[in-house]
């Protein structure tokens, strides 16, 4: 009864095996069930078969229905799609929103994936530690002054007053906001609260509105240490790298970005883009955030 | 099922509502982990969608139903398998989540032991060690064990599903089985765990 190939790992069953299970399944022939109750270690091994069953048989829990409704509306979508009715299992759409569940994988490269989970638990730690940046104020007038005057004159907002605005609205504002958020890639987040926290200091989102949409502002971090202000360059370079990422590992094209904010993350400089999504009905902006030495993104929130 | 196949909507919700937490169920035992389990539960829904015009009604409607989301999880475990994957903690995180918003759990979380019986973590980890032993299992073993032990489907529908012999059908449930126990007959704190059998 074992006509299939071994396969590796698995050892090849034996003739007692087959009658125990077939006989526990009541798929064994009468001659066959008669050996069996005829066997004290054949009815042994249909117990230890039986235990087995049953526990694999555990019907694992559903869903949360905030997961499942938007699977049946995705597939009932697919029904109002007349084209691609030959494909035997048809890739999902893009704008299944299982989002708010779980971080959807997005690969990265090896070596950043290590270093980033490295430089990330450290950051998850810091997080835990760290003042909450009720001094913020001073450090983003000074910085985000310098990050602002290194962009294009059309991004230069009024000297500091914006700035200290968005800090003081960042004790409020972007921890409400990044609630509503859907983290859709943990990245090496140690976890979501430390993602969270940080969303929660530094959120780009806070910034949009504030400005004018076609110049992106910057603005520098309510930082716990004086960090040198990303310059225009190391922004638009890194923008460029994420989107690269983006468009690489999640299949999408990101507009033009609405807002950049620089972090200090237990004394490494991150930046937090804000680009605007169109291709996703469900998802407004996506938050990515980037190292700002390697542009290697590091976290990605959808709101 | 025939107003469904006819283009009515309402029809079709209502199919796949009474299918959809048993194509879960499938999944989330064949792949091992929910986030895999949720994508093969939403492909094998659009799969079912798309070939529901398709169904000529010669196998039972629950043994298509079958048949299409085994292909839909084997197929995301192919694609697991060929793309690189960040070390997320999210399978036991996602399996808490879930036992506090489906499994009957009041308030949710892996909070310890219920009234009377076997408490929530325990759940948590029976299923975290259920799905470690299927998951050493090839995947033709693991969906023919579990066609039958939780779709509770006879050798010949498993047969239609997985478009192999019966007799393979009882070969492989029954090395399957035998592997299982092996893999699980090691939790002495198990309350049905115990290495009685031998042969």
């Amino acid at each position: 009864m074992t006509d299939d190939p071994r396969p590796d790992g698995l050892p090849a069953g034996s003739d007692a095996d087959a009658l125990a299970s077939a006989y526990l399944d009541g798929e064994a022939t009468a001659a066959e069930r008669a050996t069996v109750e005829g066997d004290p270690a054949l009815l042994a091994r249909v117990e230890a078969f039986r235990r087995v069953a049953a526990r694999v048989g555990t019907p694992p829990p559903p869903p949360p229905a905030t997961v499942s409704q938007p699977m049946l509306a995705a597939a009932l979508d697919a029904a109002a799609d007349p084209g691609d009715q030959g494909a035997a299992v048809p890739p999902p759409p893009p704008a299944v929103q299982l989002a708010a569940r779980r971080r959807r994988r997005m690969p990265l490269p090896v070596p950043a994936v290590a270093a980033a989970i490295v430089v990330l638990l450290l950051v998850g730690l810091g997080l835990l530690f760290t003042a909450r940046g009720d001094d913020a104020a001073d450090d983003v007038a000074s910085g985000g002054n310098a990050a602002t005057e290194s962009r294009s004159d059309a991004a230069t907002p009024e000297p500091g007053d914006t700035d200290v605005d968005n800090a003081e609205q960042g004790a409020e504002g972007p921890a409400a906001s990044s609630e509503a958020a859907a983290v859709t890639a943990l990245g090496d987040f140690p976890d979501e609260a430390a993602l969270r926290a940080l969303l929660a200091r530094v959120d780009p989102a806070t910034l949009e509105g504030n400005g004018d949409a076609s110049s992106p502002s910057t603005t520098s971090p309510p930082a716990d240490r004086d960090l040198p202000a990303p310059t225009s360059g190391e922004v638009d370079r890194c923008d460029d790298a994420v989107r690269a990422q983006v468009e690489q590992f999640q299949g999408r094209t990101l507009a033009d970005r609405t807002a950049v904010a620089a972090a200090d993350l237990a004394g490494r400089p991150v930046l937090v883009y804000s680009h605007p999504v169109t291709d996703d009905p469900g998802v407004a902006a996506q938050l990515t955030v980037a190292d700002i030495g390697t542009c290697q993104i590091l976290a990605v929130v959808q709101r | 099922m025939r107003s469904a196949q006819g283009g009515d909507r309402d029809a079709l919700d209502r199919l796949l509502r009474l299918h959809q937490d048993r194509i879960h169920r499938l999944c989330r035992r064949l792949t091992g982990n929910d986030a895999d389990a949720l994508d093969a539960t939403q492909e094998a829904l659009i799969a079912v969608v798309k070939g529901l015009p398709r169904f000529d009604g010669r196998s039972r409607f629950s043994t298509w139903v079958h048949r299409v989301a085994t292909n839909a999880c084997l197929d995301e475990l192919r694609r697991r398998q060929r793309r690189p994957s960040l070390p997320l903690p999210d399978r036991e995180r996602a399996d808490d989540a879930f036992v506090g918003a489906g499994g009957g759990g009041a308030g949710g979380g892996a909070g310890g032991g219920g009234p009377g019986g076997r408490g929530v973590d325990d759940e948590v980890v029976d299923r975290l060690e259920v799905d470690r032993a299927l998951a050493k299992l090839p995947e033709e073993f693991r969906a023919a064990v579990v066609l039958r032990d939780l779709c509770r489907l006879d050798y010949a529908e498993i047969a239609e599903v997985l478009d192999i012999p019966p007799g393979t059908v009882r070969s492989r449930i029954s090395r399957g089985r035998a592997a299982l126990a092996a893999a699980l007959g090691g939790n002495p704190d198990h309350p049905d765990d115990r290495p009685t059998a031998r042969s």
